[in-house]
């Protein structure tokens, strides 16, 4: 079989090209781990995007979460020891889209999260935009 | 009720000496009857039946067969006053008496009776034997009577003789019944044979479980002639019909001349050798010896083996028995194993119907066995898994073990639990699977081990992930904010190995936590002079992993800054860490002085960010920091909940 290989596929285009789509969008990250948040507010601000938060706890994301206007969350499941569910519930409720952060292998996840959009740990800048662009139904 | 042996001995079905002496009464052609102790009639033979002109009932007519009876001068003579009546009732035998007897038909005929009472081996009264002599024909001539009293006292010796040997067959047989001991049973036997058997001497040996015929019991004999004789046998161990063995004067008898000298140094001159069996089986003898020379006669030797019989039948009952007991025993022990065993072990039919319940079981399902047994097994099992019994039941009735099963049960108040079942079917002596015995270990402990190591498995890889994630970040924010790649690499480098430093003192601590005071001494380590350049103080306190972690960083880039720009790169220059804790707070000093002129950085780099921001982020801190000229002061406050301990 003969391989034609054609240059820019090769490589993984830069994610700051790709994702002109998001720009000017308001993301609320929830993430406690600072150096982790810090990562992604660069990564959504070299997408153009806005960052709400990062908050560090889950009474802090669904306060947020109710105070300000947004257009999609990024959500670490475990917030200090505390889990993400009642702003998962919230955020199901009032159709705003989210995509999950976590650490854990799916089979450590609870059932109902195993489906939800989710991205592991340590994350692929692009993997991520890629599925907050599918959470908003851009692809 | 007192038996008489004598009737006993004349029933129809009897054996051995027996029918020698049923036929020998029954053919002679005197009148012989025999009454039991209170009287009653318990057998006549064919001439007394001719003699009275009819047949009394056996076990109800008292005294005498005759309808009526009259004193020899024709006075009546009521039947409990007749010579044999005063026999039975005083013991003693009546001779010389004369009656008359009147027949149904009105015929009178008169007779002189000969009532004997008869006794058993101890003594005690068991009833009469009475002859009746007809005195018509003959009363008036002395020949003829002399005649009848000497057929009399023949037939007397004979009966007496016979009674003798049934006294000794129902003593045997009565204490046999008895017997609980083998001992007994010998004791019994060698009263009987010697009774019986008129010797004065007897033994019993039996075969060991070598095939060699011992001594078991004995009379009279002394220790040098059994240790002689012990060993011999007249029959094989295998032989299907052994006969007895008699010898009726040693001097004749056809023996081994050392055998022979043996027995005549014992005294004895007469002895008998009497098989005794078990089930067919040969099992041993017993021997009765006498000191004279010795007829045996064919009576004798039928009442010999007769006591053979019995004895044997005893030996083999008490074996019976003992093996019996034994395995009840073996049963008892099993079942108090069972019983007692802390695993629950039940058992049940093929209808899935429980019939047993051990202790374990009780503790384990919390039912006792009056609440399970006859019931269904699926009581025990959870609603959606009432389905496995089908399949356990099908492969015990296949023959097949089930082992380990591991599956879920209920208790008696609804809780559900993990068990392990091993199951496995039960037979009876043909073979057939009759049910099942299950024992049921509650392995909730282990599942529960199980899934805590899951749980930790999964916990130390979202750790690692996370770490992982962090060392990307550092990565970025190095390289994103050095000045150089040169630097960046270097900077990112010594980030990392602080961060894996932390870890190591988390590891050591089994992640419970890390000294401040090793936080910071781990850190400026690589900076101490000899001249004390570095001065550190403050009460014990151990961050949490997340603190540690997070100030372990901060102080890395604070030493690290210090080293490049600040009081730990100038000779003079100096640190003074310290720290104080209150109810909830942990207010920790970094002052720099005797380093160059201190002028506020242009920009904000990682260093200053992961200060101000994360410890802030992750920890709730607040952090200021004041660039005076004369050196660096930062000031670090953090919440004692959560991020450290102080410790008491």
């Amino acid at each position: 079989m003969k391989l034609i290989v054609t240059p820019g596929r090769l490589f993984q285009q830069d994610p700051r090209a790709i994702s002109s789509d998001l720009a000017g969008l308001t993301i609320l990250v929830a993430e406690d781990e600072f150096l982790l948040a810090a990562q992604i507010e660069d990564e959504l601000r070299s997408a153009s995007c806005s960052v709400l938060g990062p908050c560090t706890s889950v009474a802090q994301a669904l306060q947020t979460s109710r105070a300000q206007r947004f257009d999609l969350a990024l959500l670490d499941i475990n917030l200090r020891g505390e889990m993400i569910y009642p702003v998962i519930d919230e955020l199901r409720s009032r159709r705003v889209p989210f995509v999950l952060l976590s650490g854990y292998s799916a089979v450590n996840l609870p059932e109902r999260l195993r489906d939800m959009p989710r991205v592991a740990k340590p994350h692929d800048p692009a993997m991520l935009l890629r599925e907050m662009r599918r959470a908003l139904g851009k692809i | 009720m007192p038996v008489d042996v004598l009737a006993r001995a004349l029933e129809p079905g009897s054996h051995g000496a027996e029918d020698h002496f049923r036929t020998l009464v029954d053919a002679l052609p005197t009148a012989i009857y025999t009454t039991d102790a209170t009287g009653v009639i318990t057998y006549f033979n064919e001439a007394a039946a001719k003699f009275w002109g009819h047949r009394p009932e056996i076990g109800k007519d008292c005294w005498c067969g005759a309808v009526k009876l009259y004193w020899p001068d024709g006075t009546p003579l009521p039947h409990d006053q007749c010579p044999m009546a005063i026999a039975v009732k005083e013991g003693r035998s009546v001779r010389g008496a004369e009656a008359i007897a009147e027949r149904p038909d009105g015929t009178r005929i008169p007779f002189a009776p000969h009532p004997t009472p008869m006794f058993d081996q101890s003594g005690k009264l068991i009833g009469a034997v009475n002859m009746l002599f007809d005195i018509s024909a003959h009363k008036t001539t002395e020949a003829g009577l002399q005649r009848d009293i000497d057929r009399s006292r023949l037939v007397e010796g004979v009966l007496a003789e016979r009674a003798h040997e049934q006294s000794a067959l129902y003593q045997f047989t009565d204490r046999l019944q008895r017997a609980s001991t083998p001992r007994d049973i010998y004791d019994a036997a060698l009263d009987s044979i010697t009774f019986a058997l008129r010797c004065d001497r007897a033994s019993i040996l039996l075969f060991d479980n070598m095939g060699v015929m011992r001594f078991a019991a004995w009379r009279g004999l002394s220790d040098g002639y059994r240790w002689a004789v012990e060993g011999h046998s007249p029959w094989t161990r295998d032989v299907k019909n052994p006969e007895p063995v008699c010898i009726s004067s040693l001097q004749a008898a056809d023996l081994p001349a050392t055998l022979k000298a043996t027995v005549q140094s014992e005294g004895i001159e007469a002895l008998s050798f009497i098989p005794l069996m078990n089930n067919g089986q040969l099992v041993g003898k017993f021997m009765a010896y006498y000191s004279e020379t010795h007829e045996f006669a064919p009576a004798e030797i039928d009442l010999a083996v007769t006591i053979g019989r019995q004895l044997g039948f005893a030996i083999g009952r008490l074996s019976a028995d003992r093996a019996r007991r034994q395995a009840e025993e073996e049963t008892r022990r099993l079942a108090s194993i069972v019983e007692s065993s802390d695993d629950a072990i039940v058992s049940k039919d093929l209808n899935s119907i429980i019939n047993s319940w051990n202790h374990g079981a009780q503790r384990l399902f919390g039912y006792s066995a009056a609440d399970v047994i006859g019931k269904h097994v699926s009581i025990l099992f959870p609603p959606d898994r009432l389905n496995e019994e089908e399949g356990i039941l099908s492969r015990i009735r296949r023959g097949e073990r089930i082992e380990h099963y591991e599956t879920m049960r209920r208790r008696k108040d609804g809780s559900l639990f993990h068990v392990s079942l091993t199951v496995s079917p039960m037979r009876d002596e043909s073979g057939r699977v009759i049910g099942a015995s299950k024992i049921a270990r509650d392995i909730t402990e282990r599942k529960r081990a199980e899934a805590q190591r899951e749980l930790l498995v999964a916990e130390l890889s979202h750790r690692v992930k996370n770490t992982l994630a962090t060392v990307i970040s550092i990565q970025q924010q190095s390289f994103s904010k050095a000045a150089s790649t040169e630097e960046a690499r270097e900077s990112f480098a010594a980030r990392i190995r602080a961060l894996a430093q932390t870890h190591g003192r988390l590891a050591e601590g089994a992640w419970a936590g890390v000294d401040l005071d090793t936080a910071f001494r781990d850190e400026l380590a690589p900076y101490v002079d000899d001249g004390g350049n570095i001065r550190i103080e403050g009460p014990a306190v151990t961050l949490s992993p997340k603190g540690a972690v997070t100030l372990g960083m901060a102080v890395h880039e604070l030493a690290t800054n210090a080293a490049k720009y600040g009081a730990l790169s100038a000779k003079e220059g100096m640190v003074a860490i310290d720290w104080t804790t209150d109810k909830d707070t942990l207010r920790i000093g970094w002052r720099e002085r005797g380093g160059p002129t201190v002028t506020p950085p242009s920009r904000s780099g990682f260093g200053r960010v992961l200060l101000e921001r994360a410890l802030a982020a992750d920890l709730q801190g607040k952090v200021s920091l004041d660039f005076a000229p004369e050196g660096l002061t930062c000031m670090i406050v953090l919440p004692l909940d959560g991020n450290a301990a102080p410790i008491t």
